[in-house]
């Protein structure tokens, strides 16, 4: 299989297939990453088009000091947070929404959550409250979440796809990871307490 | 590090493997000692843990179809 700097060179020899290649390979990380940004299932499609147009346009500038998939959700993230500039400026709004999510690191952890079985963490419903959990943060904790946690990019690579530093990251990682904590620790004290262990087991 | 607080401000970041040695054992020695930090550690980790496995978007074949015909109209205007 070619790697990715190798089908970039076809691209740019002409080769409009190898380019296809490299769309299949990363759409569905990028639509992802899209959707968990702008929170929208239509706008996310949008930018995912913009994202791979603007990729074609630029693969000439593309000079392989961060390997490629660092540079597509480069891409990716700039064009999502310039059309939340436009279209929804109060979710780039932090203070209040980090003012908000403040001190979840301080809540005791939840023994319900820890002794939960990982089957019941991944069924259907618990994926949902996971998605919520995340949908919740500010969009700068949910970022690094999405790079980081989910996607698995390295420290380095998330600071460098959202240019910050690596402490910044480390920071909003930290946070992040206590608020998904806080809220999901709270809904599996309440299934546990009764009410939603049904729901759980059925779905 | 004497005080809980401590230890759990540095837990994502033990998670991350990005404490030093000689504070990894510092760590690692309250952790064996304290459950309330045990379990935060523990918490920490499933969230990290589920992250990464509940989190999955199957791209819709619409949404591929139209992304491959966006791409072959506007690429096409456009040469390397």
């Amino acid at each position: 299989m070619l790697s990715d700097n190798e089908i970039i060179i076809r691209v740019l020899d002409g080769d409009y297939d190898a380019f296809e290649t490299l769309v299949e390979k990363y759409q569905g990380r990028i639509y992802r990453h899209l959707r968990k940004m702008v929170r929208d299932q239509s706008e996310a499609q949008d930018l995912l088009q913009e994202t791979f147009l603007s990729a074609y346009k630029g693969l000439k500038g593309f000079a392989g000091n961060s390997s490629f998939s660092t540079w597509l959700f480069k891409i990716a993230s700039n064009a999502a947070l310039m059309f939340l500039r436009r279209q929804r400026p109060e979710m780039l709004q932090y203070d209040e929404q980090i003012r908000d999510s403040e001190g979840a690191e301080f809540v005791p952890a939840s023994p319900e959550f820890v002794s939960t079985p990982l089957d019941i963490l991944l069924s259907a419903e618990g994926r949902r409250k996971i998605e919520e959990a995340i949908d919740g943060l500010p969009l700068i904790y949910r970022t690094v979440i999405i790079l980081r946690d989910v996607e698995g990019f390295s420290l380095e690579e998330v600071a460098g796809i959202i240019e910050s530093s690596v402490p910044a990251v480390k920071s909003r990682l930290h946070r992040g990871r206590h608020s998904i904590r806080e809220a999901l620790s709270s809904y599996y004290g309440e299934v546990r307490s009764g009410g939603k262990r049904r729901a759980l087991q059925e779905s | 590090m004497k005080k809980c607080k401590d230890f759990c401000e540095r837990l994502s970041d033990y998670i991350d493997g990005q404490i030093e040695e000689n504070i990894c054992t510092l760590i690692e020695e309250h952790l064996e000692v304290c459950p309330p930090c045990a379990l935060m550690h523990e918490s920490l980790k499933t969230v990290v843990e589920i992250c990464k496995k509940g989190i999955s978007y199957d791209l819709p074949e619409e949404v591929a179809r139209e992304l491959r015909t966006f791409l072959r109209t506007h690429c096409r205007k456009e040469e390397h």
